[in-house]
């Protein structure tokens, strides 16, 4: 390791610290709490549309023609290795997370996903994780659109 | 080796989203009593990824690296994060003789790689030529911050954003016993397990995709992978996401490649330009800078650095347990 290259070491440490220079980290702390929060307050009713807000002025939607409503909405989609559910907040006409609910496909993890948020069971023959190529998200997009669906509804 | 503390057990906590394009695994190793806390830095951590997503993204016509894309011939004042990125990009391509660079957003568009994960709607930078461009079409005033494009052209940040992201989503994770960050392949260890054990890391086999080729037990540094094996071109199944600046075509000696650095944006920016750089080239080059790394070449075999076989490693194949485990 000692021979990579010194220059290219500081550029990163410059880049990792630019994210603190600019007063960046406070503002975005607090969005990041009330992020929680609501996420909270959507596992407390579990399924689909939990709020509209209609009074929401849609600005710039790059994502989509049809306007989504702001709330959060689950979707599930299954194919051959397996079935798979997620919950896609929409805020200001725009996605802002997806989040994996549950993953029942022989390559998410099973006895984990299913209990988000839950302690992980791990078994002394698996590792912790996986290095690879960067997965696709294919095996989510019938999850997300159904999610979708109910927003635009 | 379990560790208690009164009668406090360390637990893993875990959630997974997608962003960036992929699947992102945070786990965070702690104590009961601090779930709450736990799963407040958790979604921070989340946020630096949706947020990272939208300054660099290619799909997105309001990311910052979009808006710069059609301001050329002229002084463009940047945010301090596309500017360190972009220094660091251009030293990069400089280090591979451009066999790396960071200016191929345009042909990675023309290829087919132009899709909103969420939406699966396609973008099109109608306003961005076809056009050759070269990574030293793009000018660094280090004194005034700003960035100067000699042609329209568009900054793809796709081998290195998501390393970054986890080495910026670690530093909301810092406080806690041990955390694993996996972006859809890229890997950040840092401190140790629930077992209070280094991580173990499997390295996908680029053919047979549920098992490992090697797993190695670390913490403390990132593991990426860059490989022909998951992103395919919509419009040529031949073509992977891994492409030759001056060609246009993918990268066919590798299968895969697998870097360890100190630090997630290194790791995901060497494994991609060693890929690039092919077999032999990508070989000396690691070996040269000391870096461990793993390549599978096209006939399966594997290759590493002499810096790898002091990580502590273990070929899996004797037994070939599932990996659960993204």
């Amino acid at each position: 390791m000692a021979k990579i290259n010194k220059k290219m070491i500081s550029l990163c440490t410059a880049a990792i610290s630019s994210l603190y220079i600019t007063g960046y980290a406070t503002t975005h702390h607090a969005q990041a709490v009330q992020t929680a929060q609501s996420n909270t307050q959507t596992d407390a009713s579990n399924n689909t549309s939990l709020t509209s807000d209609t009074t929401a002025t849609q600005t710039e939607d790059t994502t989509s023609e049809t306007e989504l409503t702001d709330g959060t909405f689950s979707g599930t989609g299954s194919n051959e290795i397996g079935s798979i559910s997620v919950s896609v907040t929409i805020k200001q006409g725009n996605i802002t997370s997806v989040e994996i609910t549950s993953d029942n496909t022989r390559y998410g993890q099973s006895s984990i996903s299913s209990l988000p948020n839950e302690v992980v069971i791990r078994q002394s023959a698996d590792v912790d994780t996986v290095s690879g190529a960067t997965l696709s998200t294919q095996d989510f997009e019938t999850a997300v659109a159904q999610a979708l669906e109910q927003a635009k509804a | 080796m379990m560790k208690w503390l009164g009668q406090q057990k360390l637990i893993t906590f875990q959630k997974s989203m997608l962003a960036m394009g992929t699947v992102i695994n945070i786990q965070v190793v702690a104590y009961e009593e601090d779930r709450r806390a736990v799963l407040e830095d958790i979604n921070r951590a989340f946020s630096i990824f949706y947020d990272i997503e939208h300054r660099f993204s290619r799909f997105r016509s309001d990311s910052e690296v979009m808006k710069l894309a059609n301001r050329s011939k002229q002084e463009v004042l940047v945010s301090e994060m596309l500017f360190d990125l972009t220094a660091y990009a251009l030293e990069l391509a400089e280090l591979t003789n451009g066999k790396y660079d960071p200016t191929i957003g345009k042909i990675m568009e023309q290829k087919g790689f132009d899709r909103l994960y969420t939406t699966g709607q396609t973008f099109s930078s109608h306003d961005v030529p076809h056009a050759a461009v070269h990574y030293r079409d793009v000018q660094l005033n280090e004194k005034n911050r700003t960035i100067h494009l000699n042609k329209p052209l568009i900054l793809d940040f796709g081998s290195i954003a998501k390393g970054f992201a986890c080495d910026l989503a670690a530093k909301e994770l810092e406080a806690w016993e041990g955390f694993m960050i996996n972006a859809g392949g890229d890997v950040l260890v840092s401190g140790f397990n629930e077992q209070q054990e280094e991580w173990t890391i499997g390295i996908r086999h680029p053919i047979h995709k549920q098992t490992n080729i090697s797993v190695i037990q670390t913490t403390n540094c990132a593991i990426c992978t860059s490989g022909n094996y998951e992103r395919i071109s919509r419009y040529d199944p031949h073509t992977h996401h891994l492409i030759h600046p001056q060609t246009k075509q993918s990268e066919q000696s590798l299968l895969s490649c697998t870097v360890i650095a100190p630090l997630g944006m290194l790791a995901d920016s060497l494994s991609t330009a060693a890929f690039l750089l092919g077999r032999e080239e990508g070989y000396s080059f690691l070996a040269e800078h000391e870096i461990p790394a793993v390549m599978v070449d096209q006939t399966a075999d594997m290759i590493v650095t002499p810096e790898m076989k002091e990580v502590h490693s273990w070929n899996h194949n004797q037994h070939l347990s599932q990996t659960k485990h993204f």
